[in-house]
């Protein structure tokens, strides 16, 4: 043996063992791929955040699933859409699929979410971004992962981590037996369960066990059981946030960005953006900002004409119907999904799709 | 740029070695390696680089004045200069708002208000202003001549591998070493290089950063002063700090000495196994070792050392410690810890502790030297990283302990006298009363467990290198090779599976 390799002998023993190892476990254990990833943590003894696990969860659960339509964006849309009600209202074979989970998975983390679901499902003729106009793009929803969002240290944004764990290039080092992280260290850290009080934090989240109890049935919706009741009659603040542009040199609002970055990657995918503002309970009107901000839709709706957003950015219902300004009761669920299923309906008519929607797009 | 990091270990460092290999025998290989650390530290935010080029471009040029000059008084003035500005701007980013915000609070009450002036710390900036001090020192001291190369005394300054977090290193160890045009390194030093690179991330992701969850975790349990921690836990907070902080910086150099090696250079050691030492004195000699030595050369023994009487050492055993612990951070506990630090030294002078020990017990004796001055730096940690609102309720806690355990077997002590009376089998009566221990005191077992978890390899490996009279990653060229690859495939997994994954940057960034 070359005397250049004689002190790489143990790194080469390592590489053959490891891979040896690894490929027992791909053959043996068959691990789900959408389990072998960074994305939760499996920390000892300590809270997963719960709307991360929302996300894997849905992600492993649906990402495969080739629905015709694909919903992403804030909770308003996780509490709000419910798919089946959507779905009253378009043509037989035509299926929609809420993605949605918060605010704190970002505008990168909404994006990141329609990518992975267009890259894995030719089937997507439509990509829907749900949102409240409370959650105007700023930067910290949108350049700044694990930004603490509006000064929240619990809410940190966390959207970048999709597209690393699901779609980015360091992706090639999961290696099979990552998706055995949580077996691994519930043993080591729980000593099998008897630390129970500390096991498995999320266990004990009655968000997550609702959750977990119904996405799958419900193609990813949760109702709201938000014990308030109604938001406070108060002015809202709609306004588009801005930032320098580097490259045009101008002041330009994320709003534009954001809509303009979406429209390139939804059509890059041969699918259609539809962008949905949930109604708002802002009855006292919505600050001086909205004007700007409606200009700054009107003229992207003018620059894009194939993006469809059926909604006016701020359409007014009454407060009682809001548990919190972003989430509708559960109880009006049913209007928010008949307006949005009916409006997908005019969208799917004038296109022409018809129950065989499924088919790959072009 | 971290060193735990994907974008780091499988591009950035591939990237710039190759792009050195390849310029290694032109002149612009160090000018390369200026582009790859200035990129490597600007990640952060590119203003970073306005205080790191003044104290590194002013230092230079003083020392090549300095070189040109033989006149004494011009030459100490120019010294003066450099230790002003650098050390000025240190304190300007450093101090000022922990002065200004101490200072909105006292004159508060007189309806004096004044605003905290809150200014970025740059990342680094106490280790390149101390390193680019010593540069000066030297030169004024005649023991080095400055290098006329401006990159190649920038490469020196900037050097991506210890840049950020040290090892602090003296011009005359790393300039020339920088300046030549290094052969190659070996097929060895390249493998025990990536050792060090492999076991210093392990040392990080693994232990480090699990650590640091227990300590954020204990930390979250004490929202404000009056928070009562359970039994013991301010007991492990303690020893999760204390294990912390040195997996976090021993990782940082560890991998900061294997890249380099893949350069062809050789930085210092910052670190060998010190929470084996039984005094103060070889704790120093063993802890952040580049600093402690910096401190020795440019304070301490200026000040006098130990050549001026036992009171005069004293004194400046004291103000280095004092010096030592403002250079850490901003706030009064830095300045206990360093305080804390200096009367150990001070005490252990006085009274030879260690030496009694080892001297009346032997062996035993040396274990009893050893635990006690271990607990000992841990109190210091407290200091080090509690907040002075969460010193109480950890002291508070760990006083509870002993009341916690003795409770727990005063509970059973009707059981233990049965089994002193042979009615009751000693086994079941001894299993009852850990169970019932472990029941009464759950925190402290879970937390516990913890702690054991992560503190196992660290025992493990540290005893290891302790008892080879270096660090554990020496060991790995003793090895015989299907050892090392078994040793390899352990570290992989144990970041694989245990590895913290939220982001976390290395403790010594902040300072």
């Amino acid at each position: 043996m070359s005397s250049y390799i004689l002190p790489f002998r143990g790194w080469l023993a390592g590489a053959v063992l490891l891979f040896a190892l690894e490929a027992a476990v791909y053959w043996f254990g068959a691990p789900n791929p959408y389990d072998r990833n960074n994305f939760l943590q499996f920390a000892f003894a300590h809270d997963e955040t719960p709307q991360r696990a929302f996300v894997y969860d849905k992600i492993k659960a649906f990402a495969d699933s080739h629905p015709t339509i694909v919903q992403s964006g804030d909770s308003s849309g996780f509490y709000g859409i419910e798919p089946s009600v959507v779905m009253r209202h378009l043509p037989p074979g035509v299926t929609y699929l809420n993605m949605s989970c918060c605010a704190n998975l970002g505008y990168n983390g909404y994006y990141n979410i329609l990518d992975l679901m267009l890259t894995h499902n030719p089937s997507i003729r439509y990509a829907v971004l749900h949102i409240t106009p409370y959650t105007m793009p700023l930067r910290e929803l949108w350049e700044s992962d694990g930004a603490a969002l509006w000064g929240t240290p619990e809410l940190k944004v966390f959207g970048d981590a999709v597209y690393e764990e699901y779609l980015g290039i360091w992706r090639i080092f999961h290696l099979p037996s990552l998706a055995f992280r949580e077996e691994v260290t519930d043993f080591a850290y729980y000593l099998h369960g008897r630390f129970m009080q500390l096991d498995r934090p999320l266990i004990n989240n009655v968000n997550y066990i609702e959750f977990q109890k119904m996405f799958r049935q419900t193609l990813g919706w949760m109702p709201e059981d938000d014990p308030r009741n109604g938001v406070s009659a108060t002015e809202c603040h709609v306004a588009p946030p801005k930032f320098f542009d580097v490259w045009t040199l101008r002041y330009k609002t994320y709003l534009q960005q954001i809509l303009e970055t979406y429209a390139a990657m939804v059509r890059s995918h041969h699918a259609k953006l539809v962008i949905v503002f949930q109604p708002v309970a802002c009855v006292l009107g919505t600050g001086p900002g909205t004007a700007e901000a409606s200009a700054v839709i009107e003229r992207f709706k003018r620059d894009n004409p194939d993006v469809d957003i059926p909604f006016p950015l701020v359409s007014t219902w009454p407060a009682d119907m809001f548990s919190v300004p972003a989430h509708v009761r559960h109880e009006y669920t049913d209007r928010v999904g008949d307006r949005l299923g009916e409006a997908m309906a005019a969208i799917i008519a004038r296109d022409g799709v018809t129950g065989s929607a499924s088919q790959p797009r072009q | 740029m971290q060193f735990n990091s994907y974008f780091f270990v499988f591009a950035f460092l591939p990237g710039t070695l190759a792009g050195y290999l390849f310029l290694r025998k032109t002149p612009f290989a160090n000018a390369f390696m200026l582009a790859a650390s200035i990129y490597f530290y600007a990640q952060g935010a590119l203003w970073y680089l306005a205080p790191l080029f003044f104290t590194a471009l002013l230092d230079f040029f003083i020392g090549q004045e300095m070189e040109a000059s033989g006149n004494e008084k011009y030459r100490k003035s120019l010294l003066v200069v450099s230790v002003v500005a650098n050390l000025g701007l240190l304190s300007v980013f450093k101090y000022t708002a922990w002065l200004t915000a101490d200072m909105s609070r006292a004159l508060a009450p007189f309806g004096i208000a004044i605003s905290p002036i809150l200014l970025g710390l740059p990342p680094a900036i106490s280790f390149y202003t101390f390193q680019s001090m010593s540069y000066t020192i030297d030169i004024y001291r005649r023991e080095f001549k400055p290098y006329r190369n401006v990159i190649d005394y920038m490469s020196f300054v900037c050097f991506f591998p210890h840049l950020v977090a040290g090892p602090i290193m003296r011009a005359r160890d790393l300039l020339p070493q920088l300046a030549a045009n290094r052969a190659l390194p070996s097929a060895e030093t390249v493998s025990n290089a990536l050792f060090l690179i492999l076991f210093g991330l392990f040392q990080k992701t693994v232990l480090a950063d699990n650590f640091g969850l227990l300590v954020e975790t204990f930390q979250r349990m004490m929202p404000n002063g009056s928070a009562v921690l359970p039994p013991g836990i301010g007991l492990l907070f303690a020893y999760a700090f204390a294990f912390q902080i040195y997996c976090d910086f021993a990782a940082y150099t560890t991998i900061a000495r294997g890249v380099a090696r893949l350069f062809g250079v050789d930085l210092m050691r910052n670190f060998l196994t010190p929470y084996w030492s039984t005094n103060p004195s070889e704790f120093w000699q063993r802890w952040h070792i580049s600093l402690s030595t910096w401190l020795r050369d440019y304070l301490y023994i200026p000040l006098g050392g130990n050549q001026h009487g036992n009171l005069n050492t004293l004194r400046n055993l004291m103000l280095t410690m004092f010096l030592g612990g403002l250079w850490h951070g901003a706030g009064v506990f830095f300045i206990i810890w360093g305080v804390y630090h200096g009367l150990l030294l001070v005490i252990y002078r006085l009274v030879p502790i260690d030496a009694f020990l080892i001297k009346r017990f032997g062996r035993v004796g040396r274990i009893m030297a050893m635990i006690l001055f271990f607990h000992l730096v841990c109190l210091g940690w407290i200091f080090f990283r509690a907040t002075p609102e969460q010193f109480l309720p950890i002291m508070r806690s760990i006083i509870a302990l002993p009341g916690a355990v003795l409770g727990t077997v005063e509970a059973y002590s009707d059981y233990w006298h049965q089994v002193a009376q042979n009615q009751l089998d000693f086994l079941p009566v001894l299993k009852g009363t850990i169970e019932g221990l472990i029941l009464t005191n759950r925190d402290l077992t879970v937390y516990g467990w913890g702690l054991i978890l992560y503190g196992i390899p660290l025992l493990v490996t540290d005893y290891l290198g302790w008892r080879n009279k270096g660090e554990f990653p020496d060991l790995f060229a003793r090895m015989p090779w299907l050892v090392r690859g078994v040793l390899i495939v352990i570290l992989i997994y144990g970041m694989l599976f245990f590895g913290r994954r939220e982001a976390n940057e290395f403790i010594y960034f902040a300072f």
